[in-house]
């Protein structure tokens, strides 16, 4: 019999900006996201186990995906493509490798396979624009910085996605977009400076 | 990095993600598609062999395309019959097959209370999320009931053991007990033939549940006992490796029945207080909730991340360190046979333990009980139950039913919000008062009352009390008090009294009318607050 694997009384939770969009993975007897009797047992075709590594994850994939690939069709493929590569490289996920940055580097790897892949996507980008009420009040900035953002390449984009959205450390979101750390940071400055926001720190 | 930047950008995103909301069961479909894609190929053979079977399948199904074109001219088509639940049935076993997708039933009976001679069924149903099918396996389990079942993650099939059976009867009269062991791989049945096997007197029941730890199948249960007397029973662990069984040995071990939930990381076994299995032994964890009644059934929620169980007419959740009582818009109306259903991400309640009045599925979306399919059997409830209700519609109900006995006496004030749960004959009448997380619980009614004896720190007293009728054990004017322990403000404690009053039928009629009324966390004021409400 083997012994339990030791692990935190708490799994740890996924870690989002602390808004609304906080959610709770679980509690009890749910996965501990480094958890190896669950990489286990997902390589033995444990579909549970499985979806507690990589399923709290699929909606952040999706939204990284969109920002990314900007259309929510192809966004979801490349969840659905990329859940299916987790699951054939479970076996290369190694023990001190985080889930997220692991999961979502594959997402991450999808998205631009996907994109290099279609080449209409300029095309499709013109028609991205649409024709905006009248704004009101303090709309105004916000459209502005909403633009700003979807001209910014994708993997700007992803960047702050990642850095902002998420709120991931800069040496994870250096990780799963396969850039340096330095180079991630450079490009949090260069898309905040160009959308004139107030820049105090990028280091975590 | 100023907070009003970050918040801006993430704002921007909010707003454009608005547009591309993450679509419903994206993560259902990408999880279930990718281990079921994985485990296709897996099993692919080699590309030749690939591309030969792949001539061959054109070839058939050229063949049958061309002959179903001929048959169809001379044969009607036919629908497919309707999806009907299995019958409502007790005693049975319902787990999730994992490897295909589908909850698998066994056995049971159609009846209640098993008697030997009684026909039970060995018929097997799976659902798939949409119909359930009934399988004609070339081999099966015999008939039984009260057998166990758990899906063998390790192995990828659903073991079944032992149960009894009611159609064969022993020399001595009783049920027989199985010990044989099956496993079912979707599509029929195979018995195994291991070295080693339990011999569990099911009279006790068992449970059993896949060990994510050990990735082995647990199974607890009860030795049989020599003596007949079930005091003498002892628990037993076991585990199954896919061949064998292999009997454990906890240093610690729980001696009451009770049922293993499976799931996430560890497994866990509801029986007189929650006991985690640590790879070697059971480990206490946390006590039950407050209104355990040992026939409630349970399931692992992962999405939740939390044990759901229906148990009183209930729906509590346990999230690792407190049971919760939920208060959802409708739930099933009995326990039911309950596991987790992975395509739903949903816990699924199908059916009633221990009868055979409801065969509906429901399906536990984390806040509400949601009614997937509507059984064969309307259920209703027990003719002269009312519940719950509130308490004035419950003392509406109790004084307009019970007609031959007077006075009928109700509280009229109570410690807390409580709901209230009726129970009564034209003579007799017992009302459960529960607060929201029944830590609160009084019960009081026309009853012969037999309450359980106290231990050491309890107190028995003569108090006088209304007008009650002189008896051997107290003269006039008083009652009998009873707490169980005095050290606890808050114990159990009852008030037993004869009051002057008659009972018209003569079956029953005594010198006065029969009260009981007891009480759980209460104080003792509180209490008496509650018994000089009476009118």
């Amino acid at each position: 019999m083997r012994q339990r694997a030791s692990r935190k009384a708490r799994p740890p939770c996924f870690s989002e900006p602390s808004r609304s969009r906080k959610r709770l993975i679980g509690v009890i007897g749910t996965a501990s996201l480094d958890d190896p009797g669950l990489v286990r047992a997902a390589m033995a075709g444990d579909e549970l186990a499985f979806d507690a590594l990589v399923g709290p994850l699929i909606p952040h994939a999706y939204r990284l995906a969109a920002v990314f690939l900007r259309d929510p069709g192809e966004a979801e493929d490349a969840v659905q493509e990329a859940c299916l590569k987790a699951w054939r490289s479970l076996d290369r996920l190694r023990r001190d490798t985080a889930v997220r940055a692991w999961f979502l580097t594959i997402v991450a790897n999808q998205c631009r396979s996907m994109r290099r892949a279609r080449w209409w996507s300029v095309v499709r980008r013109a028609t991205v624009e649409r024709s905006e009420p009248p704004l009101m009040e303090g709309q105004e900035d916000r459209m502005d910085l909403d633009r700003e953002v979807s001209r910014l390449p994708d993997t700007d984009r992803a960047v702050l996605f990642l850095f902002f959205y998420l709120d991931l450390p800069l040496a994870e979101v250096a990780r799963i977009l396969k850039i340096s750390p330095q180079a991630a940071k450079s490009r949090v400055h260069r898309a905040v400076t160009r959308m004139r926001l107030d820049m105090v720190e990028v280091s975590k | 990095m100023s907070n009003p930047t970050r918040d801006r950008i993430a704002a921007t995103f909010d707003r454009e993600l608005e547009a591309s909301p993450v679509p419903a069961g994206l993560r259902s479909r990408a999880v279930h598609a990718a281990v079921a894609a994985a485990r296709q190929q897996q099993g692919q053979p080699p590309r030749v062999l690939a591309l030969l079977a792949a001539v061959l399948a054109i070839a058939v199904i050229a063949t049958l395309v061309i002959g179903s074109h001929v048959l169809r001219s001379s044969v009607p088509t036919r629908p497919s019959p309707p999806s009907s639940p299995p019958a409502p049935r007790s005693d049975a076993s319902l787990v999730f097959d994992q490897a295909h997708g589908d909850l698998v039933l066994f056995g049971g009976q159609a009846g209640y209370g098993g008697k030997v001679g009684q026909a039970s069924d060995n018929d097997t149903w799976t659902w798939d999320g949409k119909s359930w099918t009934l399988h004609h396996s070339a081999s099966a389990p015999p008939a039984r009931i009260s057998q166990v079942m758990a899906y063998d993650t390790a192995h990828h099939d659903v073991v079944l053991f032992g149960g009894t059976t009611l159609t064969a009867t022993p020399a001595r009269g009783g049920p027989a007990y199985l010990n044989d062991t099956w496993t079912w791989n979707g599509s029929t049945w195979k018995e195994q033939h291991p070295a080693h096997e339990p011999t569990f007197d099911f009279s006790w029941p068992a449970t059993m549940a896949f060990d994510p730890v050990s990735r082995t199948v647990l199974l607890f249960g009860f030795t049989k006992s020599t003596s007949g007397n079930l005091t003498n029973m002892r628990s037993e662990t076991w585990s199954w490796g896919g061949a064998d069984w292999a009997q454990l040995s906890p240093s610690s071990s729980p001696q009451g029945t009770g049922a293993m939930v499976g799931g996430g990381t560890s497994l866990l076994l509801i029986a007189g207080q929650i006991w985690r299995w640590d790879g070697s032994n059971w480990i206490g964890v946390g006590p039950l909730h407050n209104d355990a009644t040992g026939l409630g059934s349970a399931a692992y929620d992962p999405q939740g991340g939390q044990i759901v169980s229906l148990d009183g007419g209930d729906t509590w959740t346990w999230d690792g360190s407190a049971w919760t009582r939920q208060h959802p818009q409708a739930q099933p109306q009995t326990a039911g046979y309950m596991a987790y259903f992975a395509p739903l991400h949903e816990v699924i309640s199908w059916g009633d333990l221990w009868g055979n009045t409801n065969n509906d599925m429901w399906a536990w979306d984390g806040s509400t009980w949601n009614l997937v399919q509507r059984g064969t059997v309307a259920y209703a409830s027990p003719a002269g139950q009312l519940g719950p209700a509130a308490p004035a519609a419950a003392a509406a109900y109790i004084r307009q039913n019970v007609t031959n006995t007077s006075p009928v006496l109700l509280p009229t004030w109570l410690p807390v919000t409580m709901d209230a749960t009726a129970d009564l004959t034209a003579d007799f009448f017992n009302v459960d008062y529960r607060s929201d997380q029944r830590d609160k619980t009084i019960t009081f009614g026309i009853v012969v009352a037999n309450p359980p004896p106290g231990g050491p720190g309890s107190s028995d007293k003569r108090v006088k009390f209304r007008n009650a009728v002189a008896l051997k054990y107290a003269p006039a004017g008083y009652a009998e008090y009873f707490v169980y322990d005095t050290s606890s403000p808050t114990s159990a404690r009852w008030l037993m009294w004869i009051e002057p009053g008659t009972m018209s039928n003569p079956q029953v009629a005594g010198p006065g009318v029969p009260y009981f009324l007891s009480a759980t966390g209460l104080t003792d004021a509180e209490f008496w607050q509650v018994a000089n409400s009476l009118t």
